[in-house]
């Protein structure tokens, strides 16, 4: 059922695992989030707490670092592998589209 | 309450309810009082200037209920949200609350709707799980006690009014169960939409809440007044017993107070709580039986109320000398009477107790009661005797134990006599329903 659930994933959660391609701490997520999306996709910080400890569980994300309660996350291969796939679906998605919705 | 610059107000909710209860502090900001802290239902506010505040009452379903207040888990997760402009007012077990006064737009803490129902859904599951712990509870304790204790209970009137308030406990625990599934039923009609999540309003919530104190105080004023009221000789433990059931009270509400305090692990925080509970539970259950079984009055100390005996040792008789041991005693309710009534010596004894009322349902309640209660011990058989019809006789293993069940009365007979049961009966009918 995990593996479904993230088989398609959000545009919250595939901004979070791009913004974690760079080791962030968790706090800082929510801001390179909206700078990523040009400010189009907002998480909040309760969404983005449940998101984080369910990435982690799926080892998608690892913890790096723990300063007091600062903690820092960054992707795991696992978790990479998960974003390309759905960057790819998203540019075949689009390229289908390209083809298809111009012609009218 | 309030002084000068303080107030406190009880305002109760349930954690799918927290919007409404985000909306109350937004008013009473408007109205110029800031939340303190919110504890339970006892919410603390403090004067300020009037203010536009956007409240977020948030559901945090991480923390467990066993932890003190301020654990690692509500820290963390307090840092994302002031990151992202939400300040932290104060917490409630489970509940989170932050406030912010920007005017520009700030993301609510949930931005995904299906997650934050996910999150109300788990966090209320525990509070839904013991409130149908608590109605089974109720319902075994109503049972047990009218199948062993029903003319005790019911023939006086503190006894009454015990049953009819674990009946509405029971009625009201059932209601919020039903209110907590409606809204689930909504909830998930609602996202399968990818509408918004339904939303109490403050007004169907202050409601709610004026109905809980109108009956608590309804509650309170009738419990004085029955314990005020109560006529029976034995009435002298019940201020006691009240006190004990304050006390009890007061030690189970103060348990948090104590366990935030210390810096326990949620485990022994969990144990804590049982065994703090459990001891108070046996306390209480002691003394209470202590206290109930100290009623009767001896017969000889009260010459007044004997004359409500009807029917009495003497009147097979046997002489003043032979009656080594009596004592009565007597119950009244505005539900029924009882009557017991014990005379007599080591080898010759009339013991009875009638349990008397004019409502047709009680007595049935009260004959099934009694016919059943010695099953383990002995069957009682319908038998087919002189007296008329409308009087029922049940007959023990051995005609010493007999029930009398007429329209208004039964009367559970233990008589050691040398007369026949033929003989006893006609007396007893004559005197117990032959007016």
């Amino acid at each position: 059922m995990a593996r479904e659930q993230f088989q398609n994933l959000t545009e919250p959660m595939y901004y979070i695992l791009m913004s974690l391609l760079k080791e962030m701490c968790g706090v800082d997520i929510m801001e390179a989030v909206e700078k990523i999306s040009k400010g189009r996709v907002k998480v909040g910080p309760g969404t983005l707490y449940a998101l984080l400890s369910k990435f982690e569980k799926e080892e998608m994300i690892v913890e790096t670092e723990v300063q007091g309660r600062k903690r820092s996350y960054t992707i795991t291969d696992k978790g990479k592998e998960i974003l390309l796939e759905e960057h790819k679906r998203l540019i075949t998605m689009v390229d289908d589209g390209a083809m298809y919705i111009r012609k009218y | 309450m309030r002084s000068k610059d303080t107030k406190t107000t009880l305002f109760m909710y349930s954690a799918y309810e927290c919007s409404a209860v985000e909306e109350y502090l937004e008013k009473m900001a408007n109205k110029g009082w800031l939340l303190q802290s919110a504890r339970r239902s006892r919410f603390k506010f403090k004067k300020i200037e009037k203010t536009k505040i956007k409240y977020s009452v948030d559901v945090l379903d991480r923390v467990s209920v066993w932890e003190h207040e301020n654990s690692d888990i509500a820290l963390e997760y307090r840092e994302y949200c002031e990151a992202a402009g939400w300040k932290y007012v104060c917490e409630d077990s489970k509940i989170q609350i932050f406030y912010t006064q920007e005017d520009k737009e700030i993301s609510s803490i949930h931005t995904d709707k299906e997650e934050k129902y996910k999150v109300i859904f788990k966090a209320s599951k525990s509070s839904v799980y013991s409130k149908m712990i608590l109605i089974v509870l109720y319902i075994v304790m109503m049972y047990m006690t009218l199948i062993s204790n029903a003319e005790n209970t019911l023939a006086t009137n503190l006894g009454a009014f015990m049953m009819v308030l674990i009946i509405s406990v029971i009625f009201i625990n059932i209601i919020e169960i039903i209110s907590f599934y409606m809204w689930v039923i909504k909830a998930r009609g609602q996202l399968k939409k990818n509408d918004l999540m339904p939303h109490t309003s403050l007004k169907q919530l202050e409601r709610k809440n004026i109905l809980i104190k109108i009956y608590n105080l309804t509650i309170l004023i009738i419990l004085i007044i029955s314990v005020v009221f109560d006529i029976r000789e034995g009435s002298k433990f019940n201020i006691p017993m009240l006190l004990v059931g304050l006390v009890f009270i007061i030690i189970i509400n103060n348990i948090k107070r104590f366990t935030d305090k210390k810096d326990y692990s949620k485990d022994s925080n969990m144990g804590i709580y049982i065994g703090v509970t459990i001891v108070l539970v046996i306390i209480v259950a002691g003394l209470s039986t202590i206290f109930v079984t100290n009623t009767s009055i001896n017969m000889n100390q009260s010459a007044m109320l004997s004359d409500r005996i009807k029917l009495t040792f003497g009147d097979f008789g046997y002489k003043k000398s032979e009656e080594k041991e009596s004592y009565i005693e007597l119950d009244k309710s505005l539900l029924a009477n009882r009557t017991k009534y014990f005379c007599g010596n080591a080898y010759n004894s009339l013991e009875y107790t009638i349990f008397e009322s004019k409502y047709p349902w009680l007595i049935k309640l009260q004959e099934n009661s009694v016919v059943n209660r010695y099953k383990k011990y002995m069957s009682f058989k319908q038998e087919r005797t002189k007296l008329p019809s409308n009087i029922k006789v049940y007959v023990g293993p051995s005609s010493d134990f007999i029930i009398l069940v007429s329209e208004d009365k039964v009367i559970f007979i233990v008589k050691k006599l040398s007369v026949s049961l033929d003989e006893f009966l006609d007396i007893a009918y004559k005197k117990f329903f032959a007016q």
